[in-house]
């Protein structure tokens, strides 16, 4: 998929900032099934994993940036954002740090590595909002739900990629 | 595939991601048994909001379960265990959390930034625990 025009570019960051809005809100509709603050799919990182291995770090970034942005407005409270906003981060910079050791068809396994960057950046913002180490007790709980749920956003990411190279998206 | 490119030997290969991951799952899965199963002893539950200690009581000196109202939530105490009765944030996890004792996890509640945990009463019960 190359881009070359500037408007190119810019369409399709703003189809998948539009696309990882749609994948959140929806997202953040489904009741979680275990009692640990934390735990959720992140369906969202599949945009964040298919804008770096297609269009680049940089474009994903700020695809990831307006998603947290406009996701905190429309589904969020200026506390989930600061939680959003740290997660995002920790995970943009682990996948940016391990992208080219871990691209193609090992992308689940950066996947995971994301989300567990974001599940522990959360965490230690959430340790200074309750000024408390308490919360350090679900490390082993989020890791687990980073590693099953960063498995399956990871292989999503790993499938759409190869059905947008085959070009049965591009046209 | 991708495997087959330039570089190769510097990457990690997806049998070893696969170990490496796998064994980090089952470790994980080790320590949160061990979390839920083994009892750490402690018998004090201490209520804090906010960062704040707000109650420390002393559970094997509750003889009739009451609830104390935290605001936003309420916390039951009874003989040997408390848990989170209610609470008005929107996903009411702590709730879920149900009954703690022996010194397990704590019940958090991000929204409403509450906090109950099971401690140890000082050095007094330690030694008791030992001469018993």
């Amino acid at each position: 998929m190359e881009i070359n025009s500037k408007l190119k570019r810019t369409a399709v960051d703003a189809l998948l900032t539009a696309l990882s809005l749609i994948i959140f809100i929806l997202e953040a509709q489904i009741p979680s099934p275990v009692p640990v603050p934390g735990i959720k799919l992140g369906l969202a990182n599949i945009i964040t994993l298919v804008a770096v291995s297609l269009i680049g770090k940089r474009d994903a970034g700020i695809i990831l940036l307006l998603r947290i942005i406009l996701g905190s407005v429309f589904a969020g409270t200026p506390v989930s954002f600061i939680y959003s906003m740290a997660g995002g981060i920790c995970c943009y910079l682990v996948i940016c740090l391990f992208y080219r050791f871990l691209n193609g068809n090992r992308l689940w396994a950066l996947s995971v590595f994301g989300a567990a960057a974001h599940n522990l950046g959360q965490l230690v913002v959430a340790s200074f909002i309750m000024g408390s180490t308490a919360v350090f007790w679900y490390i082993p709980a989020l890791l687990l739900s980073a590693i099953i749920t960063g498995t399956f956003t990871g292989l999503c990411a790993c499938f759409t990629i190869n059905r947008i190279k085959k070009g049965v998206i591009r046209k | 595939m991708q495997n087959n490119n330039a570089g190769a030997s510097s990457r990690p290969s997806n049998k070893l991601l696969i170990i490496i991951i796998s064994a980090a799952a089952v470790i994980c899965t080790a320590v949160l048994l061990l979390f839920r199963f083994v009892p750490f002893g402690g018998n004090v539950a201490v209520i804090s909001q906010n960062g704040k200690e707000l109650y420390r009581i002393d559970l094997d000196k509750v003889s009739e379960a009451y609830t104390i109202d935290l605001g936003g939530n309420v916390v039951l105490v009874e003989n040997g265990a408390v848990s989170m009765q209610s609470a008005d944030c929107p996903d009411k996890l702590c709730v879920r959390q149900g009954k703690i004792k022996n010194g397990s996890h704590p019940i958090i509640c991000l929204p409403n930034r509450v906090e109950i945990k099971i401690e140890n009463d000082g050095e007094k019960d330690v030694t008791d625990a030992v001469v018993g």
